[in-house]
C-alpha cells in the first residue's frame, strides 16, 4: 500500500488541476475580502477573517473543489487509458482507489496550507487589527485540519462517484450541495456535531469561544470515522467498468405519409 | 507437461448482446512466436484482453502457464508483459517517469531495468519530453519498453509496430526474434499485416468476425504459397486425359469448360504444348500463374483487409 501511495503522489506532478484548487482556495479568501465590503456593522479582526475563510471553505469551495480534483485525478486513469497496465501488475482497482484516496489526503492538506497562506496574506494588507504570531499558527493549524477534516467527510462521496462511468462531474455536484447542507445543519447545534462537513469545524474548534456553540468532539469524531467506513466499503470489491460497444443507432422507421 | 504457454479452449467473449469472439481455441507454444492475424476489429484485441483477464469471459477458459487465469492466480501477471491497444501512460510525466512507476508498482529488483528498457527500444533515459508530447512511434515504443522492463517470459503484443518507422519495425521484430531464440521468451503478437506476422511468426492463427479460422505454423502455410500454370484449350476433357496419359499429371484443377490449372508442371510446359497440338487440341493461352499466401488468406477471410 506504501508503495501504491507513493507512486500515486509522483503522478500527481505537473497536474494543472492541482493549481486549479490552488485558485479556488485564493477564490474563498477572495470571497471573503468581498463580504468585508459590506456595510453592515461587522468590525472585522484577523481572527474573524479566518473563521470566515474557515466557514466558506466549509460551505462553498472545500468539498466541491476536492471533489472535483480528486474524481479527476481517478478519471485520468481510464481517460489515459493507464488502467490495463496496472491491472496487468497486478493491481486491483480497490487497492489503486485507496490509493489515490490517501494521496488526496496529502493534497488537501497542501490546499488547506495554500488557503491559511492566502488568509494571512490578505489579513496583512488588508491591515485587520488582532494580528499576532500565535493567532497566525492558529489559523494555519485550524485551516490545514479542517481541509483534512473536510476531505475525509467528502470521501464517501469521491467513493460513490468512482463507481459511476464519468461520475466525477456528478460527484462534484453531490459535493457542492453536500458543503453547502452544511450552512443548514450549522443552525442545530446537534445535527452540526452529526453532519460531517459541519463536524469538521467542530474538531478544530471552531468559534468554540462562543458560549452559543457547543461541540461534541466524540460525536464529530465519531461522525468523520463513520465517513471512512463508507469511504472503505464503497471501495470495496471496487471494479472497473469497461464501457460496451457503441452500438449502430438503429434507422429511423419511415413514416408512412398520407392515410 | 504443458507445453502451451496460452491455451483457450471454447473461448467466446460477449460486448453486450454482440458476440465479439466465438469459441476460440488458441494455442501458443512455449518459446514461439505466435502471429495472430486478422483484418481489423476480427477480434484479435478482445483475445488477448480476455488472456490477461481484462474482461470477463461469456464462457469457456484460458489457460496461461497451465493454469486458469482469474483473480486467485494473481502470481502468473508478473511472468507477462502486455501492450494491448494503444500504449496509455501518463501525459504529465516523461517516459523514464512512467516506467519508473511501474517499475515500482512491479518491485523490480533490477536497478537499471528502466533505463536497459528504454536503451532496447531506442528512446533516452531522464529525457525532459513528456508523454504527452511523445510521437506515435515513441509512444509505441514506450509501451515495448514497458512490457519488457520486468523480463516476462511471455510477452502479448497488440499490434506492436504500428506507428513506427521500416527502420524502427526491423529493429523491433530482430530483438522480438532475439529474446525467442536466446531466452526463450513466449510471444503473442497480432497483426492486420500479413508480411510482418510471416517475416516474424513461428505459428499463425488467422481469425476472422470472431471466428479463429486456421492455426498452424508458418512452415506449413507456406506450403500453400503455390506456383500454377494457367491453361486455357479447346477441349478440356482431351487435355486432361493426355496430361495424365503422357505426363502422369494428377495434380491440376478444371476451372470452366475451356480453363485448367497445372501445378508442378513448370518444366514440363514446352512439351505439353506440343502434344497437345500434335493431339489437335488448340492452346489460346498458356500463363505462369502463382497462388500466395495472401490469396490464401484472402480466400479464408473472405476476401479485402489483410495485405
Amino acid at each position: 500500500m506504501f508503495r501504491m501511495i507513493r507512486t500515486e503522489i509522483w503522478k500527481l506532478k505537473r497536474y494543472r488541476i492541482i493549481w486549479a484548487g490552488v485558485f479556488l482556495m485564493l477564490l474563498s479568501v477572495l470571497l471573503t475580502i468581498f463580504s468585508t465590503t459590506a456595510m453592515d456593522g461587522t468590525v472585522w479582526t484577523f481572527s474573524f477573517f479566518s473563521e470566515q475563510v474557515i466557514k466558506n471553505n466549509v460551505t462553498m469551495i472545500f468539498p466541491m473543489c476536492v471533489v472535483l480534483i480528486a474524481g479527476y485525478i481517478i478519471a485520468r486513469e481510464k481517460k489515459d487509458d493507464t488502467l490495463k497496465n496496472i491491472m496487468t501488475i497486478p493491481v486491483s482497482y480497490s487497492c489503486l482507489l485507496r490509493g489515490k484516496l490517501v494521496a488526496c489526503a496529502l493534497l488537501s492538506l497542501i490546499l488547506g496550507l495554500a488557503s491559511a497562506a492566502f488568509t494571512v496574506i490578505a489579513n496583512v494588507l488588508l491591515e485587520f487589527p488582532g494580528f499576532s504570531v500565535s493567532l497566525v499558527i492558529q489559523t494555519f493549524i485550524q485551516i490545514i485540519l479542517n481541509c483534512l477534516f473536510l476531505y475525509i467527510a467528502a470521501t464517501p462521496v469521491i467513493a460513490i462517484a468512482a463507481r459511476i462511468p464519468n461520475g466525477h462531474m456528478i460527484g462534484t455536484i453531490i459535493a457542492f450541495v453536500y458543503g453547502y447542507g452544511g450552512m443548514f445543519a450549522s443552525g442545530n447545534m446537534t445535527l452540526a456535531n452529526f453532519y460531517p462537513i459541519t463536524a469538521s469545524m467542530g474538531l478544530i474548534g471552531y468559534r468554540s469561544y462562543d458560549p452559543a456553540v457547543h461541540w461534541n468532539t466524540p460525536v464529530c469524531l465519531c461522525s468523520l470515522f463513520l465517513c471512512v467506513c463508507a469511504a472503505c466499503i464503497f471501495t470495496l470489491g471496487i471494479k472497473v467498468i469497461e464501457p460496451e460497444k457503441t452500438k449502430k443507432k438503429a434507422d429511423k422507421a419511415i413514416l408512412k405519409k398520407g392515410w | 507437461m504443458n507445453d502451451y504457454a496460452i491455451e483457450t479452449k471454447n473461448l467466446t467473449m460477449k460486448y453486450g448482446n454482440e458476440t465479439a469472439i466465438r469459441n476460440v481455441g488458441l494455442h501458443v507454444r512455449k518459446g514461439r512466436i505466435y502471429g495472430l492475424l486478422g483484418r481489423n476489429g476480427a477480434g484479435k484485441t478482445t483475445i488477448m484482453k480476455a488472456v490477461l483477464g481484462l474482461i470477463p469471459i461469456a464462457s469457456g477458459e484460458v489457460k496461461v502457464f497451465g493454469e486458469r487465469i482469474g483473480e486467485r492466480k494473481k502470481w502468473i501477471y508478473p511472468r507477462i508483459g502486455a501492450m494491448i491497444e494503444a500504449p496509455g501512460f501518463y501525459p504529465n510525466l516523461t517516459g523514464t517517469e512512467n516506467l519508473e512507476i511501474f517499475a515500482k508498482l512491479r518491485g523490480v529488483p533490477t536497478p537499471n531495468a528502466v533505463e536497459n528498457a528504454l536503451a532496447l527500444v531506442g528512446l533516452p533515459y531522464r529525457d525532459k519530453k513528456l508523454f504527452g508530447a511523445y510521437s506515435l512511434g515513441m509512444k509505441q515504443r514506450l509501451g515495448i519498453a514497458n512490457a519488457i522492463f520486468h523480463d516476462p517470459e511471455l510477452l502479448i503484443l497488440d499490434e506492436p509496430t504500428n506507428g513506427l518507422d521500416p527502420i524502427g519495425i526491423a529493429e523491433i521484430r530482430d530483438y522480438l526474434k532475439k529474446l525467442t531464440v536466446e531466452s526463450e521468451k513466449t510471444i503473442l503478437i497480432s497483426s492486420h499485416i500479413l508480411s510482418e506476422i510471416t517475416l516474424l511468426a513461428d505459428d499463425i492463427g488467422i481469425i476472422d468476425r470472431g471466428v479463429l479460422l486456421e492455426e498452424a505454423p508458418l512452415s506449413e502455410l507456406t506450403k500453400r504459397d503455390r506456383r500454377y500454370i494457367e491453361l486455357r484449350v479447346s477441349d478440356v476433357p482431351k487435355t486432361v486425359l493426355i496430361l495424365e496419359r503422357d505426363f502422369g499429371l494428377k495434380d491440376y484443377s478444371v476451372q470452366d469448360d475451356c480453363t485448367l490449372h497445372l501445378f508442378d508442371a513448370v518444366e514440363d510446359i514446352g512439351k505439353i504444348h506440343r502434344t497437345l497440338v500434335l493431339e489437335n487440341v488448340a492452346v489460346y493461352e498458356s500463363r505462369h500463374c502463382s497462388h500466395t499466401l495472401e490469396d490464401y488468406f484472402r480466400n479464408i477471410t473472405g476476401g479485402e483487409g489483410v495485405a
